[in-house]
């Protein structure tokens, strides 16, 4: 039996120790990088952060370690349909990490350069990542992964094994993301509602994805007809998506989009100095605050784990932008406008 | 003095030396003018290109700093792996007023995200911004470059040219100068001296007849 009794328990304790405005404030409004850093030492990220001399590096890792460890734990003490459903969507870091490395061993780089492009998040244990940095180009790489035998959130095909050898990097980029749609959209395809909220996510997402590529290439003027194959899911239609490609600005797109349900994100794209930065980022906020909604939906369904870890991850998202900002000497307002209050 | 000879042709030697010395200063200075000219000309510039310059820089690392923020310096790095690339420059050098200015081609940093080595797909708008915004940068760089050797090396030159003109007309002209009168002064002494010898002469003679 799926036990969400047990699982929300322990989730909404956690939840307790989430920073609050008031903390992310208190951070903002230090003076100094140092004072931040004495503030931070005394929150829950205190025990994450290595002893000795800080700097900014062993900041940013605690914060990540704190995460990471937190997910484990969320992970380990989950068991059946919701350590199922997390695992389809924290699969994205592993997907970002197998990419990292498809990336770096293109490019030929050492292991260790590779290392810092992986996400300490749900990756393979350290022994079968080791295995795989070990392997001299992307195509070994992907056949010993085949060979682990574990279940991933793509498909390790043929025509992937080929593309790599040519290093048709884009192709292989756009299969990796669309082989994790399929098998991701494949996992909650049906059934209750816990599948259907992690359904609205990865729509959501895959929405995202198709609007964003599709007005990267019209904002460096090339038209996306032909150049893109969009991810067939989310909540845009085959016309939209269709259409969506067919535009040939900015202003095309925001039109198409305004007969959407991205009919208000879709002023943005018009009416913002920065158009795609400033659609991107209400996106993300709007799907952020739709999750932590959760917290106050059904308590025995994958909607407060959920909410937990959004909420979570918005958190750090927070902490390294206070963090770099500070470091960097960035002014309060420039700080505050990018910290997104849950 | 007392390495130099007063002969008559040393004399018209060092006439000769200090009118070569002379037109060569006034050359200097001329030259000094030009150079002047277009160091104050690529002043102007070269001020607002470094205002351009701060600008992109500081939104660089803005777009830099929210991308590392947003999307964690792993996302970034990987991206970064994907769209590294070398930039190869040719240099080629220019002559003003005899100091050699480089001239840079094909500092083209920009590129379309057809170019960039990833898939749009996989990056936010975040991490491609933080692209455009470093190519930008790199094409400012680039296109600084010449402009600061330039005006680095006419600096140089008016240094240096300011020296030649200062040691012609403050030492080696006075010097010359000097020299001339003391060849001058030997001179006249000597033909003075010759002359009262062939007084003493014909009044020794005149005696003696």
């Amino acid at each position: 039996m799926d036990d969400f009794g047990y699982i929300n328990a322990r989730i909404r304790a956690k939840k307790e120790r989430l920073l609050k405005r008031n903390d992310f404030e208190e951070l903002i409004l230090s003076p100094d990088f140092n004072a931040l850093t004495e503030s931070l030492l005394k929150t829950e990220y205190g025990k994450d952060i290595e002893k000795g001399e800080i700097t900014l590096e062993t900041l940013i890792r605690g914060i990540n370690r704190n995460f990471s460890r937190t997910i484990t734990e969320i992970i380990n003490f989950s068991s059946g349909e919701p350590r199922e459903l997390l695992y389809v969507l924290l699969s994205r870091f592993l997907v970002s990490n197998i990419r990292a490395i498809i990336r770096g061993k293109l490019r030929k780089l050492s292991k260790e350069e590779i290392e810092t492009a992986l996400f300490p998040v749900l990756g393979l244990d350290e022994a079968k990542l080791n295995a795989l940095l070990s392997k001299e180009t992307a195509s070994e790489v992907l056949e010993l992964l085949l060979s682990f035998r574990i279940q991933l959130p793509f498909v390790i095909s043929s025509a992937l094994l080929r593309k790599v050898r040519e290093e048709d990097i884009d192709w292989v980029e756009n299969y990796l993301e669309r082989s994790y749609y399929e098998w991701a959209m494949g996992k909650v395809e049906k059934g209750n509602g816990n599948r259907e909220f992690v359904r609205y996510m990865l729509n959501s997402w895959a929405d995202l994805k198709n609007i964003i590529s599709t007005c990267l290439y019209l904002r460096y003027g090339i038209s996306p007809a032909g150049k893109i194959k969009p991810l067939p899911f989310g909540f845009l239609s085959e016309y939209y998506r269709k259409r969506l490609l067919m535009s040939q600005n900015l202003k095309d797109a925001a039109e198409i989009l305004s007969s959407t349900r991205y009919r208000e994100l879709a002023k943005l794209l018009v009416e913002e100095k920065e158009p795609l930065l400033s659609f991107e980022k209400r996106f993300e906020e709007v799907l952020s605050l739709w999750a932590i909604k959760g917290f106050i939906k059904d308590p025995l369904s994958i909607a407060i784990p959920l909410a937990f870890i959004i909420a979570k991850y918005n958190e750090i998202v927070n902490l390294r932008v206070i963090i770099y900002g500070k470091y960097h000497g960035l002014e309060v307002h420039e700080i505050r406008k990018e910290v997104l209050f849950l | 003095m007392e390495n130099v000879t007063p002969t008559r042709m040393n004399l018209l030697l060092k006439r000769r030396q200090i009118k070569v010395a002379e037109s060569g200063a006034s050359l200097l200075k001329n030259k000094r003018d030009a150079l002047l000219t277009e160091f104050l000309k690529l002043l102007k510039p070269l001020l607002e290109k470094h205002k351009k310059l701060d600008k992109t820089l500081e939104r660089a690392i803005n777009t830099l700093l929210f991308a590392l923020g947003k999307d964690g310096s792993e996302e970034l790095r990987s991206a970064a792996f994907a769209s590294a690339k070398e930039l190869i420059l040719k240099m080629k050098e220019k002559k003003v007023w005899g100091v050699s200015v480089p001239e840079i081609e094909g500092g083209d940093g920009k590129r379309s995200i057809l170019l960039r080595g990833y898939s749009p797909f996989s990056v936010t708008t975040r991490i491609d911004e933080t692209a455009y915004s470093f190519e930008l940068l790199i094409d400012e760089i680039v296109s600084l470059i010449p402009m600061e050797i330039k005006f680095k090396r006419l600096g140089e030159e008016i240094k240096k040219t300011t020296r030649r003109v200062n040691a012609l007309e403050q030492k080696v002209i006075p010097q010359l100068k000097e020299e001339v009168n003391y060849i001058r002064r030997v001179l006249e002494d000597r033909e003075r001296e010759d002359k009262f010898r062939m007084k003493l002469l014909k009044k020794k003679k005149e005696r003696v007849g």
